[in-house]
């Protein structure tokens, strides 16, 4: 797993590679936990499109981030423009917990007000 | 109809996280010997790391001195993996499988780990008994191989 977190104004742009699985997840929610409060951004928005792994950890990491967030006054995004064949998978998963019940979608980061 | 075996393995290993990867590749590997397409192959490994990783968080409590025994099964169109803790066991099984059912919220699960290996496999059998373990066998049929 790879974090790669860019700020962007008030959005922070979140985009993990690689595996997301509970070995690493302790890890990547630390690391995005401690940049939300250093930056004080307001939004997040997540890349989950070039993941080649993901089971039930990354609605964990989503859901507990969005928790986070939102608690600030924030507002949580998910980038749902992936290109691999991997990340329909991703979709599903994510879809089947219901996570888009409060995470918004977004196609671009345009859409996220940057 | 009966199917032979065509291929098995059995592993044992510590239930350390670093060996939900290890259980995932090993078994897709396997199932990769019969040539299923790649949305299969993800079903399977997302499937056999939410087992995996169940022995891990709760039957074992992160306790990585405990072992994992993972075994696999292949036939000509579908593979069988089955896992297996001593860990604590399942009270109320049935339970346990509904959606968003956890025991551990304040780490961040999310209660879809048995809803996941259901809808990305073929069967789900789980079999449990309180401070004895549990077996999960998870049944993946290659439906792209169009036999059987
Ligand atoms: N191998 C296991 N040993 C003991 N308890 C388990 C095991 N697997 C699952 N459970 C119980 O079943 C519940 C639901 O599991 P699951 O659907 O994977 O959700 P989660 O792992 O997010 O809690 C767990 O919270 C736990 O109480
Ligand atoms: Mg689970």
């Amino acid at each position: 797993m790879e974090l790669e977190m860019k700020r962007k104004g008030n959005l922070l742009i979140l985009k993990v590679t690689g595996e997301l699985d509970h070995h690493c997840a302790d890890e990547l929610r630390r690391r995005i936990d401690r940049e939300i409060l250093r930056t004080l951004v307001k939004d997040v928005v997540f890349d989950f499109t070039e993941l080649t792994f993901m089971d039930s950890a990354g609605i964990g990491v989503l859901m507990g981030r969005y928790r986070t967030v939102s608690h600030l006054g924030g507002t949580t995004w998910f980038l749902t423009e992936g290109k691999t064949s991997y990340f329909k998978h991703v979709m599903k998963i994510l879809e089947m917990a219901g996570v888009f019940n409060y995470i918004h979608k977004c196609k671009s980061l345009k859409e996220c007000g940057v | 109809m009966t199917m032979d075996r065509t291929n098995y393995m059995r592993v044992v290993f510590p239930a350390k996280s670093e060996n939900e990867s290890l259980a995932r590749i090993l078994a897709s590997s396997m199932a990769a010997q019969l040539d299923p397409t790649l949305e299969e192959i993800s079903d399977l490994r997302t499937a056999v790391s939410e087992a995996v990783t169940n022995c891990i968080i709760h039957g074992y409590k992160l306790d990585s001195s405990k072992e994992i025994e993972m075994i696999c099964e292949l036939y000509e169109n579908y593979i069988v993996v089955t896992v297996v803790d001593q860990g604590c066991g399942i009270a109320d099984v049935q339970l346990a499988r509904k959606p968003l059912y956890t025991t551990d919220p304040e780490n961040e699960r999310s209660g879809m780990g048995f809803t996941i290996m259901e809808s990305f496999s073929d069967e789900l059998d789980v079999e449990s008994a309180v401070n004895k373990g549990t077996i999960v066998r998870i049944k993946k049929i290659f439906h792209s191989l169009g036999k059987g």
